[in-house]
Parts: structure tokens; C-alpha cells; sequence
């Protein structure tokens, strides 16, 4: 039976995950009614925890340590009670965005536990002190209907924050990118890709003429500039997206993108005449065979662990994701790829853009713009994110050095895209409890 | 309901004005593309990344399961691992033999075993057979590399050869597909390991090179094919109306001189005649007349300075000639001898693009992978890769090799039903006036070319007296005529 689960593990992964796929795209339609979607949300909470299962099993199997078995179950214990409490605080829960989540998580804890136990087990207090702040969330926005008129506020704590940085931050492969409080290390750039999209958001809500756009963009590249200074260039990616698509959304003009696009080629040419750190990226993007020892090493040997793994994979445990620098934060695509194989990685990526069209759907349900804005803005934040991280591993793109949304090690990280998701259903919570309206039709998800 | 297009299109159109829904559509495409870029790596360019001694996944695969057989065209075994007390032998049957293109895994990796490295450790056995080797803690067996070696054909070569060094390449004139590598001296890969001090201290007989590709020799008059090549492109209509008397030696560049193979003077002769005949002081004479830069680039096109698609270990051919230079590189060059060298797998190349009507095919060593149980992981399939005669110069080129059968210099091959065409060399080397390598390249049947023959043996002699009979016996074999 072991060894039946074991080999036959990477398939399993492959047909849990595609089936959740399915369960998304049917429940995203809003043609089935309450308790059909219902069946199908408590299929999904089923398939999450089938992949968990089914990942510890083999890791427990291939390195016989018992620990993997009472971690596993563990995080069952506490994940479910979440879920209740989550149920029982807010019976209107959004269930698919909170499922979805849990199955990024659970995909993650399965590849941190194998690169390291530790690491795993720490991530996961990290995740439980944020889930347990997030019960908060939505009574807050519920609570403070102020929020949108809180800009100056958003603006204020976002330069802050990444200002201390600059002051009392220390350097990270290369960048200033944390600043500690006792034995937390803090990445402000993290955290103010929430309070950059509020920023936009209310502003942009209350303010809709074309005149208040350059205050709006003045302030966010204020932001920008802070951190190419401290030569974050992926986080300066993902802020400059989140700010031309606010701009786009509130202006409903498409020359906002190719202004934007423009704008952007500009600037990436710019930074690279300015820095050689960027120079070295690109030639690397170009031809990272050229030194395969020296700055080509990252990218080749994500290449290795990605080709070598094949579209069924090495198996977990079987391969040898260490040999890539950075692989629990930087290149954790990667060894998913090598390990649980490339058909598992590329539906990881479908997964991600259903998530992310799901909650452009939900942004379009919003009578308020404040939180129509803000969840697009959350959208668009992560799915740069993605695009910069799985791009930039597959020499899709050049390197930035971004996370993978709730998989990548780092408390910073899961901590930002936790209170995003929280944020999202504290705003489709308050959202429904307004007078209902009718809403738009949707058309394919994928 | 009555359909209605121009509501649907409205519909559609207010969809596609919502920011959302456009932000939407553009993320999908990126996601979308992302995708397919791995998909596409995957499928098309993994396997020449991840085949790198800087990927140490291959020494963790190495341990993780047994290595695979090497196999020749029919499924004979030219490389496996036995189990011999316990440890993991590589084993081969054949010893000798594919020495070169098979290589040996045990001491570094050459050949095959190098090429094909990623693929031998990799297991795409049964899920079945994986489950059971788990369970009773064996290892997966690694698929197996099937080659275009044939090794009735390598023998024959082989014992051809025999006690001379040099090399010898037959290749499928219509796939590509490398038949026979035969390179000497050579070593017992089964043994390489043990043997390695006194192999690499023997550095006479050079025995590791692969001198089939990495073999640098002086093509002789089997340059003279590059030679008519050119006339024929200077002079698409009147190439066949040159003539030139031969007596014996060519004068040039005040006072250097030339002399055919022994002095010999071949008299009145045509262009094939002195084709067929191999007359040094015609094609000297004719050399002379070439636009030196225009020349140089028919040579790149023939693949000389250039990287060859091969995937085995070898050497760029090499030739001066370019626009400006010396009469005297020029002629040189223009009978293979100066400073031009080539290997014989670019010779062959050649050889094959002329018999397939001009268009050189990718040498492939590899026809597909198995799984250790036989089912098909990869096919690889026959590709060209470049075109460097049009259809009617090849024909042209065809027949004048063809005369070198009938009437010249190859007429050991004059009486055999297949039809054979080459072309013969005597390549002088070193300072010993009259040292010389014996080569010929040529291909049979001539109407329809099925392989391509290229043969160099060392300080034999001449390539009319001593490559050329060689030659035949592989053709003989391949033909099915016996030979004692």
C-alpha cells in the first residue's frame, strides 16, 4: 500500500489538482444553485485535503520519520478548526476564495516540509497567528465604513514603512529589503503592496478626474522609487502594475496600458543603463549557459531541476531541489516542478489565473467602488507576482526574485497575501450585506 | 427566442469595454503563454540543457537506478550492466569495436554513453515494474538507447581496416543515420578504467580519439570535389568546355611548382577526365582562375570553419582560403595539401549532401529511446540541415564521380552492379616526401544513393590502391555480394 501511494504519489497530485481546477471553474458559474455549489465547495475542502494526505504519506514512506505524521496531522486539527471558526463567525464566507487559499497552503507545506521540516513548522505558526488575526478582518471593514477616506493614511504608513528600511534595514542577497523587530525580520515591500492598492483604491474612488490621476501616480512612484534605491526591482514591478491597472479601471481608458507599457520599457531600459545588477540579469535571461558556474548558476540549475523532473516529476524526495539557491523562497516553482513534475506546475499556474479571475469577478460584483478597486488591485498585485516568479524561473522573463503566493517560505509573504485574501472577503461580506443588486453576467473563466 | 447576431456582438462588445474584463483577458494570455513556454522547453530543448556535467542530478539518478543498454539498429546489445557480485559492471560485448562512437561510461563519458548520459539513468519503466522494484528494494532499470549503429556493416569496416590507424563513416545518404564510426587504434572500453595509465601513456598511438570526428587530416585530391564544385558555380554553363594539357608539374607564383601523384603526366585532358584522373596541375590551374573571396564562401557553405551538427565530440575542419590570399595557399589547398584539414565525418557530410541531391542531412546516432521494457520514450526523427548544391550540380558532381569508377582512379569499384561514385585522395603528410593517407569518399547505387562511404587510413599509400578497396568490401557487404 505504502509504496502503491508512494510511486504512484506525482499522479495522484496531477488528478487531485485537475479535478480542482474542474470544481473552480463549475462553482465560478453562476448557474448552479445553493446547494450544488455547496456540494461542490465540500468537494473542494475533501481535494485539499486528499493532496496534504497523499504528500505526507509519501514523505513519511520515503524518509521514515514519524514526525511527518504528526505534523500532518496537526495541521489538519488546526486548519479544520479554522474553517468552523470561520463558518461560525461569518456564516456567509466566501467558501471558494477560503478554499482555494487552503489549497495553495496545503501545496506549499507539502514542498516545505520536504526541502526542510523546520521550515515547514515555522512557517506554519506564521500562517496560524495571521489566520487567527484574520477573523478579525472582515468585522473591521464591516465595523469602519470609513476605510475608503483613509488615503493619506495608506500613503503615510506605505512610504513609512519602506522608508525604515532604507534607515535601519540591512542587506539581502544584494538588496535592502528588511528591517527586524527582535528575532522577526519584516519585508516592508510586502506589506505595502497592500496599503499601495488601498491607497489607489480610495483615492482613486473618491477622486475621478483626470487631473487627481497625477497625484495618485506621483504618490505610488514615490513608492517606486524607494525601492529601486534599495534595488527591489521585482516589488517595483509588481507596485507600478498594481498602479497603471487602478488607473486603467478608474479611468475605463485602454490608453492607460499603453502608456503604461511604454512607460515601463522605458523605465527597465533606464534601470538597465543605470545598474549593472540589471545588466547581469538580462544577459543571464539571455544566456544563462554562458556562466553556468557564476551568474548563470540560479537560472541553469532551475532549468536542470525543471527539465530533469520532467511532466510527471523525480518524486518528492527523489530530486535535488537544494542545489538551487534561494529554492524555498525564490525558486519554489521550481522544485515543485522537478518533484511533483511539470503537468502538476503548469495546472499550479491555470490555478493561480482561475483564482485571480475569480476575484476580477467578485471586484465586478462590488457596488462600492472602494472595494471594487481594491480587490482588482489584489488581483492584479498577485498575478504580477506570479508572472514574475514562475516567468522568471522558466527564463520566461529575467529574474526579479519574487515569491510564489502562499507556497515561498517567508513570513512577510504569507502574512501580505493572507490579509489580502481576509481583506477580499471582509469586502464581499459587507458588500453583500447592502441591498442586493443584480449582477453581471460572467463569460468563461480560463 | 429569436437569435439575434447584433445582439450577441453588442453583448460581446460591452463585455470587452469593462477594464475588469480586458485585465482579465490579458493576464489569461500571459498565464496562458507562461505555460506553454514550459510545455515547449520541455518538449523541444530540456534534454540538450539537462544532458550537462553541471547538472548533478545526473550522478544522483546514476545511483538511483541501473544504467541502460546501448543497442545497435536491430536491438543488439553494445552496451549494459551487469550485476557481478553484487556491484554494477558496465559491460561490452562487442569490446573493441564501437570502442569510439559507443564510448565507456566507467571513466568519465565518451560517445554515446556521453550523449545520450541522461537518458540511460532516467527510468521510464512501468509504473507496475517501479511499484515492484520499490517494494523488494531494487532499482529501475534506465531506458535504453537505441543507435543507427549496424553492426554486421562495423565489423566489415572494422576488419577492413585492419591493422591500419585511421578511420572509417558510412552514413544513410536519405536519414542521416551513421551506420558505421570505426576509428583506430583503439582500446577496450570494458576495461578503460584499469587500463587508463598505459592508454594515456601511450601517446603514439593516440588511441582515445575518436578519429573519425576528431581526426584531422588532409583531404588530398578528395578536395578536388570542392574545387569542381566551384568551377561549376563560376561557370553554370560552360564548366564542361575547360580543357588542359598535363605535363607532369605546374609552375606558378615565379618559380613554386606542383607535380601530379608520382610525376605523372596525364596529357590532353577534359574537366571530368581530370576529375577521374585526379590531375593535380589541372585543378591547380583551375583554382587559380577562382574569385578567391566568392571561393571562401562556398567553403563555409561546405561547412569548413563552421561548427558541424554533430553532437559527438570533434574538430572544425580548417582551410585558408579567403579573399586575398596567396597563390600558393590557394593551389595548395586546392589539391588538400597546405595547411587544410579536415575529419573524415565532415568529409562524409559532404559526401552524402552530394548524393542526396545536394542537401546535407543532420548525422543522427540515436534512431530512439525505450523504456527499459521496450516501450518507445522518444523518436527521433531524420531532419536536413542544409542545402549546399542545388538538385543539378549535385547530378553534375554525381557523374563526374562517377567517371572516377569508370575511368579513373576508383576503378577497383569499375566491375561492381551497384554503381559506386567517389572520389579518391593520396594525402602527403609529414616531411618524408611520398608518406601519404590513403582516402576515398563516394557513395552507391548512383541512380538512387543509399550510403555514403568515407574511408582514410593512415600512411598507407595511395587512396586508388589501398581506401578504395576497402571501400568496396563494405559496399559488397552492404549489397549483399560476398567478398573474400
Amino acid at each position: 500500500m505504502g509504496s502503491f501511494i508512494s510511486e504512484t504519489s506525482n499522479y495522484l497530485f496531477v488528478i487531485t489538482i485537475l479535478l480542482f481546477l474542474l470544481s473552480d471553474v463549475l462553482v465560478f458559474n453562476n448557474s448552479f444553485n445553493k446547494s450544488v455549489k455547496d456540494i461542490i465547495n465540500l468537494s473542494q475542502v475533501i481535494l485539499g485535503i486528499f493532496l496534504h494526505a497523499i504528500g505526507y504519506i509519501t514523505l513519511l514512506i520515503r524518509s521514515d520519520d514519524i514526525r511527518y505524521f504528526f505534523f500532518f496531522a496537526f495541521q489538519e486539527i488546526i486548519i479544520l478548526a479554522v474553517i468552523m471558526i470561520y463558518h461560525t463567525l461569518y456564516p456567509k464566507i466566501n467558501k471558494t476564495l477560503l478554499y482555494n487559499m487552503f489549497f495553495f497552503l496545503f501545496v506549499g507545506s507539502i514542498m516545505l516540509s520536504r526541502l526542510k521540516f523546520d521550515l515547514a513548522l515555522k512557517q506554519f505558526i506564521y500562517e496560524l497567528v495571521i489566520l487567527v488575526f484574520s477573523f478579525f478582518v472582515p468585522y473591521i471593514i464591516k465595523r469602519i465604513p470609513s476605510l475608503d477616506k483613509w488615503y493619506f493614511i495608506y500613503a503615510g504608513v506605505g512610504i513609512s514603512l519602506l522608508l525604515i528600511v532604507i534607515l535601519a534595514g540591512r542587506v539581502v542577497n544584494g538588496s535592502m529589503l528588511a528591517f527586524r523587530i527582535g528575532d522577526m525580520s519584516f519585508q516592508s515591500a510586502e506589506f505595502v503592496k497592500i496599503s499601495l492598492v488601498l491607497f489607489l483604491a480610495s483615492y482613486l474612488a473618491n477622486y475621478k478626474k483626470a487631473k487627481n490621476y497625477i497625484f495618485a501616480i506621483v504618490i505610488a512612484l514615490i513608492h517606486i522609487a524607494i525601492l529601486v534605491v534599495s534595488r527591489d526591482l521585482g516589488s517595483a514591478g509588481i507596485y507600478f502594475m498594481s498602479m497603471i491597472f487602478l488607473i486603467f479601471v478608474s479611468s475605463e481608458n485602454i490608453l492607460t496600458i499603453l502608456t503604461g507599457a511604454i512607460a515601463g520599457l522605458g523605465s527597465f531600459t533606464l534601470a538597465y543603463i543605470m545598474f549593472d545588477h540589471v545588466k547581469v540579469r538580462v544577459a543571464t535571461w539571455l544566456n544563462p549557459w554562458e556562466d553556468i558556474r557564476g551568474s548563470g548558476y540560479q537560472l541553469t540549475q532551475s532549468l536542470f531541476a525543471i527539465g530533469t523532473g520532467g511532466w510527471f516529476g523525480l518524486g518528492l524526495l527523489k530530486g535535488m531541489p537544494y542545489s538551487i539557491p534561494y529554492v524555498s523562497e525564490d525558486f519554489i516553482f521550481s522544485a515543485i516542478g522537478e518533484e511533483m513534475g511539470v503537468f502538476f506546475s503548469c495546472s499550479l499556474i491555470f490555478l493561480y489565473l482561475a483564482v485571480i479571475l475569480y476575484m476580477f469577478k467578485l471586484a465586478k460584483s462590488m457596488k462600492n467602488d472602494f472595494y471594487k478597486y481594491t480587490i482588482y488591485g489584489f488581483g492584479v498585485s498577485l498575478a504580477t507576482q506570479v508572472v514574475l516568479t514562475v516567468g522568471g524561473g522558466s527564463r520566461f522573463i529575467p529574474l526579479t526574485g519574487v515569491t510564489l503566493p502562499l507556497i515561498s517560505m517567508g513570513g512577510s509573504s504569507l502574512w501580505t497575501t493572507i490579509l489580502m485574501f481576509s481583506i477580499i472577503q471582509g469586502m464581499v461580506l459587507a458588500n453583500e450585506a447592502e441591498e442586493p443588486v443584480e449582477e453581471e453576467e460572467e463569460e468563461d473563466e480560463i | 427566442m429569436k437569435y439575434d447576431l447584433k445582439d450577441d456582438l453588442k453583448h460581446l462588445y460591452r463585455h470587452l469595454k469593462n477594464p475588469v474584463n480586458i485585465t482579465g483577458l490579458l493576464f489569461a494570455a500571459v498565464f496562458t503563454a507562461m505555460a506553454l513556454n514550459i510545455v515547449l522547453y520541455l518538449m523541444n530543448h530540456s534534454y540538450e540543457d539537462i544532458n550537462n556535467s553541471s547538472n548533478n542530478r545526473a550522478v544522483m539518478l546514476a545511483k538511483e537506478n541501473i544504467r541502460g543498454d546501448i543497442v545497435s539498429n536491430d536491438g543488439t546489445v553494445l552496451a549494459t550492466t551487469r550485476i557481478v557480485d553484487g556491484e554494477e559492471v558496465r559491460y561490452y560485448p562487442y569490446a573493441n569495436l564501437f570502442a569510439h562512437v559507443v564510448g565507456y561510461s566507467t571513466y568519465g563519458t565518451t560517445g554515446v554513453e556521453q550523449i545520450a548520459n541522461m537518458r540511460l539513468v532516467t527510468s521510464n519503466d512501468t509504473l507496475l515494474n517501479k511499484i515492484e522494484n520499490d517494494l523488494y528494494g531494487s532499482k529501475d532499470k534506465g531506458d535504453t538507447v537505441v543507435t543507427t549503429l549496424d553492426v554486421n556493416l562495423q565489423e566489415v569496416a572494422s576488419k577492413a581496416l585492419g591493422v591500419y590507424k585511421g578511420a572509417i563513416v558510412v552514413t544513410n545518404v536519405k536519414t542521416g543515420e551513421i551506420l558505421v564510426m570505426v576509428s583506430k587504434s583503439d582500446y577496450d572500453p570494458n576495461t578503460i578504467d584499469t587500463d587508463w595509465e598505459s592508454v594515456i601513456a601511450d601517446t603514439k598511438s593516440s588511441c582515445l580519439v575518436n578519429r573519425a570526428t576528431q581526426g584531422m587530416y588532409p583531404p588530398g585530391s578528395t578536395f578536388k570535389i570542392f574545387d569542381l564544385i566551384e568551377y561549376i558555380k563560376e561557370h553554370p554553363t560552360d564548366y564542361d568546355k575547360y580543357t588542359y594539357t598535363c605535363g607532369g608539374s605546374l609552375k606558378y607564383d615565379n618559380g613554386k611548382k606542383i607535380s601530379c601523384y608520382h610525376g605523372m603526366s596525364h596529357g590532353s585532358l577534359s574537366l571530368e577526365n581530370a576529375f577521374a584522373k585526379s590531375c593535380n596541375c589541372a585543378f591547380a590551374n583551375l583554382a587559380l582562375s577562382f574569385d578567391r573571396g566568392m571561393y571562401a564562401s562556398t567553403l563555409n557553405t561546405m561547412m569548413f570553419n563552421e561548427k558541424l551538427p554533430l553532437e559527438l565530440e570533434y574538430k572544425k575542419s580548417f582551410v585558408e582560403i579567403e579573399d586575398g590570399c596567396s597563390d600558393s595557399t590557394l593551389v595548395q589547398s586546392s589539391i588538400g595539401q597546405g595547411t587544410v584539414l579536415m575529419s573524415p565525418m565532415h568529409l562524409n557530410m559532404v559526401t552524402q549532401g552530394i548524393a542526396n541531391d545536394g542537401m546535407v542531412m543532420t548525422p543522427m546516432i540515436i534512431k530512439r529511446i525505450e523504456s527499459s521494457g521496450g516501450d518507445s520514450v522518444k523518436i527521433y526523427n531524420p531532419s536536413e540541415y542544409r542545402r549546399i548544391l542545388t538538385k543539378e550540380e549535385a547530378d553534375i558532381v554525381t557523374e563526374y564521380m562517377r567517371s572516377v569508377v569508370t575511368t579513373g582512379t576508383g576503378d577497383v569499384l569499375k566491375g561492381s552492379t551497384y554503381e559506386a561514385c567517389g572520389k579518391t585522395g593520396s594525402a602527403e603528410y609529414g616531411t618524408v616526401k611520398g608518406d601519404s593517407h590513403a582516402l576515398f569518399t563516394g557513395f552507391a547505387p548512383m541512380n538512387d544513393p543509399e550510403i555514403a562511404v568515407t574511408v582514410v587510413i593512415e600512411g598507407a599509400g595511395s587512396g586508388g590502391d589501398y581506401a578504395v578497396p576497402i571501400a568496396k568490401r563494405i559496399f559488397d557487404a552492404y549489397f549483399g555480394e560476398s567478398y573474400n
